[in-house]
């Protein structure tokens, strides 16, 4: 018995001693192999009495058993030990360091104009293209602006030598989108629109709005308020109140001004908006019975909402933009900051 | 417009009601407060005073030593106003009283103890008169607070006047008066005037309206009249609404046009005494009573006498007959003349007053007499011996139409997406002076105002408004459609034009821009760019911008000119409108633009148009979806370099060019430095139709590959020779490829073509090969292109 428990105990040591796999290897031959000592020992099993076999049987077994284990736990050892190596080898690298600096840049209003688009396509509006250079007919008389009308005083309105106008607001597109779709109608058509206004700070010549429409049997102004606060929580990202006041525009009766509460302060009152919690945003209102009958539409039929949104505005809003000048300026340093915040 | 809550007052009982509130529901309601003075409020300390003694102060030209009589003692002030006179009432501001940011002290002037101030308009702030101190009249009592004899407190809201554009009862406190009387649910009093039958067997005034812009003239006049100054109380309300008193029967033409929107004017009557009303058929000048000669044009409506001007309809009184200090006699217009003439005569004289901007917006005439009537009660009211003169002599010209409106619930219901209550519909009407003429279950008629009726109130809609707006908007719940949602494609337009941006954006580095659809002249002249214009803008900001580009290109020039300090290397693009041609109507044919701009600071040319190239390459193989070709040709622009321009053409339609700037120009924005880029008509990109894409056979047997190594001569395109490559005639199927192109130093190139050819149904023979190889030396040979030995 005693020769056993030495067995073992120099199989620890060897194993314990072995470096590598072969060396490993050549311990299992040595001890648990074809010709191993403890095969050898256990060939001396015959020799023995009933009694002794049976217990010499059980200790050889544990030993061999035991001297098994140990072998194994040392492959792991071996195992954890390479990935250990393998690990430490590993080069760090900084993932913090940009990968290709993003150089190109898209104008702000793009972006955002993509952003109102989305919304409104996925609340079902077709999406028109409009002129920048429209008719008289188109800009005034068929959105209820007849002639002598303050708001045709040359001073607001570009005219070109034919006699066409650049077009003063997008709500000029309305008479052509009438006459393609008919009744009824959901579209939104951006464009750039052009007034005769001294530049400042808040003031453009040239400058972008999103006009849209929704003509049905029984759209009302309630329809109105729900489309202006969904569309306006979604461009902002947040939940959004919005108010009517009474304004007055020739195209649309009754007529509104939309105010938003205010995206910067939640309408607890911030300087933006002058702390009153409310932001005036956009002219909208019922479409007025002359335009719809001017677009071919039956007013006794059918009704509708139409607002125009001057996204301009919304995108100094949306991008704390403080000098409105800054879009058509060309300047590439300022206008590239358009970035993911 | 200013509005004075104590003016209103005289119409609306307010006791109650909080004022902030009141103003709160009027910019919901009806239109916009854009502010809120209180005033008087920082007044205090300041009594009625007497003057009991005047001395003058040693050593002083102007100080006055006073004793003043407030009631609970007499004060020693020391004042340098030279009106003052003993037995005259004044404010008095004791020691301790506020004026403004002012508090008075003990003082001591020229060496003279004060203890108090007697106060000038201004400094209770009731007027901009600093030139002496105030005259209260004699009913004042000594001691009294200055409050309770004047109306020195009031709030005043300032309405934006843009929100009133199309409300002409509003340009008045009655006018207003008669909203907060519907938003408050209390009583419009009436106004009170003369009796018409105080009129009766008077004299006429001899007036002839001969213009067709008079729509009515009222007038009539008064003798006697003694008062020079109107009273206090009556200049503080114009003071706080914006103007100023000027005199006593100036002042009430003010007051009245303050009250009920009504212009009005008031002539010397003993210079006017018969009113011409008429166009001007000559032009002529003329002195108004600001003092200022202006120059009336032909076709001018006039007020005149005895064929001499007094006054320009609706805009100003002449100087000649203003009245004065010495008038005692007048004679009242109270008239209503066309609001687009008045509107244009103001602008084409540069003279927009109070009164041509109330005409402008199409005042109602039915208001000309009830102001006159106003007018002459408060002149008997304010000047006991004043008298009638004349009959009212009224020519009312043009009448407008009584208007009737029928409307019924369910559309009221309909329009406004919630129920709104009969009974609250009929009030919410006849507050505003609507008056129901009949109720048939459910269908309502209602005869419009007049003073609504001139172009604000038209239809059925218009209705909705005023029933909603003093319903209050905020009671509305939002509401979403019922209507069947359809799936919506996006135009391809506008797909295109995104996909195409952020491609530029994302994959080249560029830069988008925006850019104005007129040319910039100076910039233009300064880069030596003479780029062509179908069409100009009348009235364009500036000579230098009124040209409409037919080009993007010299807009974005401008942008590389002022964004190259900041870059070496950089691009920019954007998708603009230009105008290339007119149609055939005389109206633009307006085309979008794509135009792509590369600025490098040190010329590369092979680099700089490859990478252009590269653009051209990707959007029209992934992004555009046509195919690509380029011309060499020579441009027709003067800025475009002669050596690199190609035309473009999708599927064979020209739709733009490729080109590098001209050194030129180029130098003028940086010395040598290369600029090169593209232009592309957008619009046309979607017309063009895509050309079908089908997959070919391909043959499963085996493949022969030969190789052959031209000199090509330096005139040769590679798409010229690539196209001899493919135009092999053989019955054999085969693709061609280039493998190398190397410059030769001759400048002859040399190209080795790769082909693979085979054959759909049968094993290649040598034979085969030995002829395929003999068609494409002799494709090349017949023009003149050998091989390389």
């Amino acid at each position: 018995m005693e020769k056993l428990d030495n067995i073992l105990l120099n199989a620890k040591n060897e194993i314990d001693n072995a470096n590598e796999k072969q060396s490993l290897n050549n311990v299992y031959q040595k001890y648990l192999g074809k010709d191993g000592i403890v095969t050898q020992e256990l060939k001396h099993m015959k020799e023995l009495s009933q009694d002794e076999k049976k217990t010499f049987g059980m200790e050889i077994n544990r030993i061999k058993n035991e001297i098994f284990m140990l072998i194994k736990n040392r492959e792991k050892d071996f195992e954890r030990l390479k990935i250990e190596k393998q690990i430490e080898s590993t080069q760090f690298v900084d993932l913090t360091v940009p990968s290709r600096e993003r150089r190109g840049s898209l104008h702000p209003i793009t972006i955002l104009q993509e952003k109102l688009i989305d919304i409104f396509l996925s609340m079902g509006f077709t999406v028109e293209d409009g002129n920048e250079i429209e008719t008289e007919y188109n800009n005034f008389e068929a959105v209820n602006i007849p002639k002598n009308h303050p708001a045709r005083d040359m001073q607001d309105t570009f005219y070109l030598e034919n006699g066409q106008v650049l077009k003063t607001h997008t709500s000029a597109a309305q008479n052509r989108i009438m006459r393609k779709y008919g009744a009824p109608l959901k579209a939104i058509f951006p464009g750039r629109c052009f007034r005769n206004e001294e530049l400042d700070a808040s003031h453009e010549n040239t400058f972008f709005q999103i006009e849209g429409m929704m003509i049905d049997k029984d759209v009302s102004v309630a329809n109105l308020i729900y489309f202006m606060k969904e569309m306006l929580t979604n461009v902002f990202g947040k939940e959004i109140n919005v108010r009517l006041r009474p304004g007055f525009f020739p195209f649309v009766e009754p007529g509104f001004e939309l105010d938003i509460s205010c995206p910067y302060c939640d309408g607890k009152g911030c300087k933006v908006c002058k702390h009153s919690g409310w932001i005036e945003l956009c002219p909208c209102g019922m479409i007025h019975p002359n335009v719809l009958k001017m677009g071919g539409i039956d007013p006794e039929k059918y009704q509708g909402f139409a607002f125009g949104l001057g996204f301009s505005r919304l995108a100094m809003m949306n991008y704390d933009i403080t000098e409105i000048r800054l879009l058509n300026s060309g300047n590439i340093k300022a206008l590239s900051q358009a970035k993911i915040k | 417009m200013k509005v004075s809550i104590n003016w209103i007052k005289d119409f609306v009982d307010l006791n109650g009601i909080n004022i902030e509130d009141l103003i709160y529901k009027f910019t919901m309601g009806v239109a916009e407060v854009e502010g809120i003075e209180y005033k008087g409020k920082n007044i205090s300390n300041v009594v009625v005073g007497e003057i009991k003694s005047v001395e003058d102060v040693p050593n002083s030209k102007k100080l006055h030593l006073l004793q003043v009589d407030i009631g609970s003692d007499i004060l020693q002030i020391v004042c340098g106003a030279p009106n003052v006179r003993v037995g005259l009432k004044t404010p008095l501001a004791k020691i301790g009283a506020r004026l403004g940011d002012v508090k008075i002290g003990k003082a001591k002037l020229a060496g003279v103890e004060s203890f108090g101030m007697c106060c000038g308009g201004d400094e209770i702030g009731i007027s901009d008169d600093h030139s002496g101190i105030v005259e209260l009249d004699d009913s004042a009592r000594v001691g009294q607070d200055i409050k309770e004899v004047l109306d020195i407190e009031d709030i005043v809201f300032e309405i934006d006047n843009k929100s009133l554009t199309n409300r002409p009862d509003l340009w008045g406190h009655y006018g207003i008066a008669r909203e907060i009387a519907s938003l408050t649910g209390r009583k419009l009093k009436p106004l009170s005037v003369e009796d018409e039958k105080n009129f009766d067997n008077k004299d006429k005034i001899n007036l002839s309206v001969k213009s067709e812009d008079c729509y009515r003239y009222t007038t009539a006049c008064m003798k006697n009249i003694t008062r020079k100054r109107s009273p206090l109380n009556m200049q503080i309300r114009l003071y706080y609404c914006g103007m100023r008193g000027i005199n006593f029967l100036a002042d009430i033409t003010n007051y009245i046009m303050l009250e009920l929107g009504q212009p009005m004017h008031a002539f010397d009557g003993d210079i006017v005494k018969k009113i011409e009303v008429y166009n001007l058929k000559n032009d002529l000048e003329f002195k108004t009573l600001d003092g200022v000669k202006r120059n009336l044009q032909k076709g001018n409506m006039v007020i005149a006498t005895n064929d001499t001007p007094v006054a320009i309809a609706g805009i100003m009184g002449g100087e000649d007959s203003e009245i004065t200090d010495n008038t005692t006699s007048v004679l009242i217009e109270s008239a209503n003349f066309d609001s687009y003439k008045v509107r244009t005569t103001a602008i084409s004289l540069g003279l927009r007053t109070e009164a041509s901007s109330r005409y402008e917006k199409s005042l109602d005439p039915e208001l000309t007499k009830i102001a006159l009537l106003r007018y002459v009660k408060l002149v008997k009211e304010y000047d006991n011996g004043a008298v009638i003169s004349s009959q009212i002599c009224d020519t009312y010209n043009k009448k407008y139409p009584k208007l009737e409106i029928e409307i019924k619930k369910d559309f009221i219901d309909r329009y406004v997406g919630i129920e709104i209550s009969e009974e609250r519909i009929i009030n919410i009407l006849t507050s505003l002076e609507f008056k129901l003429l009949y109720n048939k279950s459910g269908t309502y008629k209602f005869e419009v105002p007049s003073f609504r009726a001139t172009k604000d109130i038209n239809g059925k809609a218009d209705l909705v408004e005023e029933i909603t707006r003093i319903y209050g908007y905020d009671n509305i719940t939002p509401k979403s459609i019922s209507q069947i949602i359809k799936p919506v494609k996006l135009d391809r337009n506008i797909t295109l034009e995104y996909d195409v941006k952020y491609s530029l954006a994302d994959r080249f580095n560029l830069n988008e821009t925006h850019s104005y659809i007129w040319y910039d002249v100076n910039t233009n002249n300064t880069l030596k760019l003479n780029p062509t214009s179908v069409i100009s803008c009348i009235n364009s900001i500036s000579k230098e911008n009124s040209k409409i580009r037919s080009t993007i290109i010299p807009s974005l020039l401008k942008v590389i000119q002022e964004n190259k300090s900041y870059y070496n290397e950089f691009g920019t693009f954007e998708i603009g409108r230009v105008v290339k041609s007119l149609r055939e109507d005389g109206l633009v044919h307006e085309t979008k633009s794509l135009g792509v701009l590369l600025y490098n600071k040190k010329l590369d040319t092979q680099k700089d148009l490859l990478k252009i190239k590269e653009i051209l390459d990707y959007l029209f193989n992934y992004i555009i979806k046509l195919e690509l070709t380029l011309n060499l040709e020579k441009p027709s622009v003067s800025y475009y370099h002669p050596k690199n321009y190609y035309k473009i053409f999708a599927n064979g339609v020209d739709v733009g060019d490729v080109f590098m700037i001209h050194p030129t120009t180029c130098d003028l924005v940086e010395e040598g430095c290369s600029i090169v880029g593209f232009e592309i008509n957008f619009s046309m990109l979607t017309s063009i139709s895509e050309k079908e894409t089908k997959f070919e056979k391909i043959s499963k047997l085996p493949v022969k590959k030969l190789d052959f190594n031209f000199i090509i001569p330096q005139n040769y395109l590679y798409k010229d020779i690539i196209g001899l490559a493919k135009n092999i005639k053989t019955k054999l199927t085969f693709n061609v490829s280039l493998l190398d192109i190397f410059d030769n130093k001759d400048g002859t190139k040399s190209y080795t073509l790769h082909y693979e050819v085979t054959s759909m149904d049968r094993t290649l023979t040598n034979d085969d090969i030995e002829k395929f190889h003999t068609s494409v030396i002799n494709k090349f040979k017949e023009n003149s292109i050998e091989l390389k030995l």
